[in-house]
């Protein structure tokens, strides 16, 4: 599966840097030129779905919602409101189907559709506080290979201190390095889908990783 | 912390271009032979890296079993575009949104009549049943019966993609099925939207607004007022 989404195994069992797409991100002009079913599996079946194959739109969703679900729930720390959103980027993505063009991968544009949403929503004044915890009912999560109830506590008082330190990342930087380095794309592609130029992207993931390792280093020595 | 050398002085951002496999042959060489010598770097790269790890060990949200449920439904009652906005590939531009607020305010009037156009269109004929869940070829109608929500093709389908069921096809979204043995009602409401309802609307506005789904329980009301 060449070009499948970077998201479809379990995010722990997986190292970034090898998700990452498999074929560099070659620009908006060179993408338009290529022959694009070679290019993208996911752009084939869009074209597809625009010519009327609505299995193919299913497809999308099966190859992409759960990828997306996952970067937006790191975003919002809201499972239910993630979901919500998920929903909404495919409808826009169904909603495009007489105007789609494939200038740029599929996943760069579902992304940069979901980031949209998610800074949408972050930006709203009235936005409720919600602190989630990674076991909240409502957004059901697989904790991943913890075996006894002390590792599993661990891993829960693990998760919430990381999507804690998360959460207090500007938007921007937390939408970078949850794209570049859990979602596994290329900093152009990360740079198309917030809208900032790669170098920006280059400085955002930085700055993000720097931020959190700093505090996950401070943390460790107040435990210890 | 860590005294920081000079030489290391903006290494940090090279060391997660590393990390992001995003360091051309050049600066990937510099870099490592940076590495080599220097304790201090290597030690950050782990710390780095220790935020990736961390990141990768947070739990894998699971969709709700009806999250492609629900997006069939909102499929399901998504305004048509073809044919009544603009011709295939033409793109569409919002309108601005001064001309929105006044759409906005006409919009309700504007579906009243249009219910009416409709009520009076379809007066002779049932109401048209939804064969399947691809898309009923109407603007100004959403599946919308009230009270007993037999099991209608769409709840059927959705029903069918709802437990988890991976292969479970979302609803069929795109529209031009024509119904096998359809009678003309639905032919008479596809006719209507171009020819008559333009008229009355800028549909282009209009589909954004949610209050286009009351022309079906106004002609509804209508329908049982008369009867």
């Amino acid at each position: 599966m060449p070009s499948g989404p970077p998201g479809s195994s379990p995010a722990g069992a997986r190292d970034p840097a090898d998700s990452r797409n498999p074929e560099p991100f070659r620009g908006l002009k060179a993408v338009a030129e290529a022959p694009v079913q070679a290019l993208d599996e996911d752009v084939r079946l869009m074209l597809a779905f625009c010519s009327g194959d609505a299995a193919a739109f299913d497809a999308l969703f099966r190859r992409w919602s759960a990828p997306l679900l996952r970067y937006l729930a790191r975003m919002l720390r809201d499972a239910a409101l993630a979901e919500d959103l998920v929903q909404e980027a495919f409808l826009r993505v169904h909603r495009a189907r007489d105007r789609y063009a494939p200038d740029a991968r599929f996943s760069t544009w579902l992304y940069r559709i979901a980031t949209n949403l998610a800074l949408n929503e972050l930006r709203r004044p009235q936005r409720r506080a919600r602190h989630e915890s990674p076991d909240e009912p409502g957004g059901p999560a697989l904790v991943s290979p913890a075996v006894g109830p002390d590792d599993a506590a661990d891993a829960r008082r693990s998760a919430e201190r990381t999507l804690g330190l998360l959460e207090s990342l500007p938007e921007k930087q937390r939408a970078a390095l949850c794209l570049a380095a859990v979602e596994g794309l290329s900093y152009a592609q990360v740079a198309e889908a917030l809208e900032v130029s790669e170098s920006a992207v280059k400085a955002l993931v930085h700055r993000a990783r720097s931020s959190l390792a700093d505090r996950l280093r401070a943390g460790a020595g107040g435990e210890e | 912390m860590t005294q920081i050398a000079r030489d290391c002085l903006g290494f940090d951002a090279e060391l997660s271009a590393l990390i992001d496999g995003e360091l051309g042959a050049e600066s990937l060489a510099r870099v490592e032979a940076h590495l080599a010598g220097c304790a201090r770097c290597r030690e950050r790269l782990d710390e780095l890296r220790a935020v990736d790890l961390a990141l990768a060990a947070l739990p894998a949200r699971v969709a709700s079993t009806d999250l492609a449920a629900r997006l069939a439904r909102r499929i399901a009652v998504e305004p048509r575009e073809q044919g009544v906005v603009a011709p295939r590939g033409a793109a569409r531009r919002a309108p601005p949104r001064r001309a929105r607020r006044i759409a906005a305010w006409l919009a309700v009037p504007a579906a009243a009549a249009a219910a009416l156009v409709l009520y009076l269109a379809l007066r002779p004929t049932p109401a048209p049943e939804s064969p399947t869940l691809a898309r009923e070829p109407q603007a100004a109608s959403a599946p919308s019966e009230p009270a007993a929500p037999a099991p209608s093709a769409p709840e059927a389908r959705l029903a069918a993609a709802a437990p988890r069921a991976p292969e479970a096809a979302l609803p069929a979204p795109e529209p031009a099925q024509p119904a096998p043995s359809a009678p003309s009602a639905a032919d008479d409401l596809e006719a209507l939207e171009t020819e008559e309802l333009a008229v009355v609307l800028d549909l282009e506005t209009m589909q954004d607004l949610p209050v286009i789904a009351n022309l079906d329980l106004l002609e509804r009301l209508l329908h049982e007022g008369a009867g």
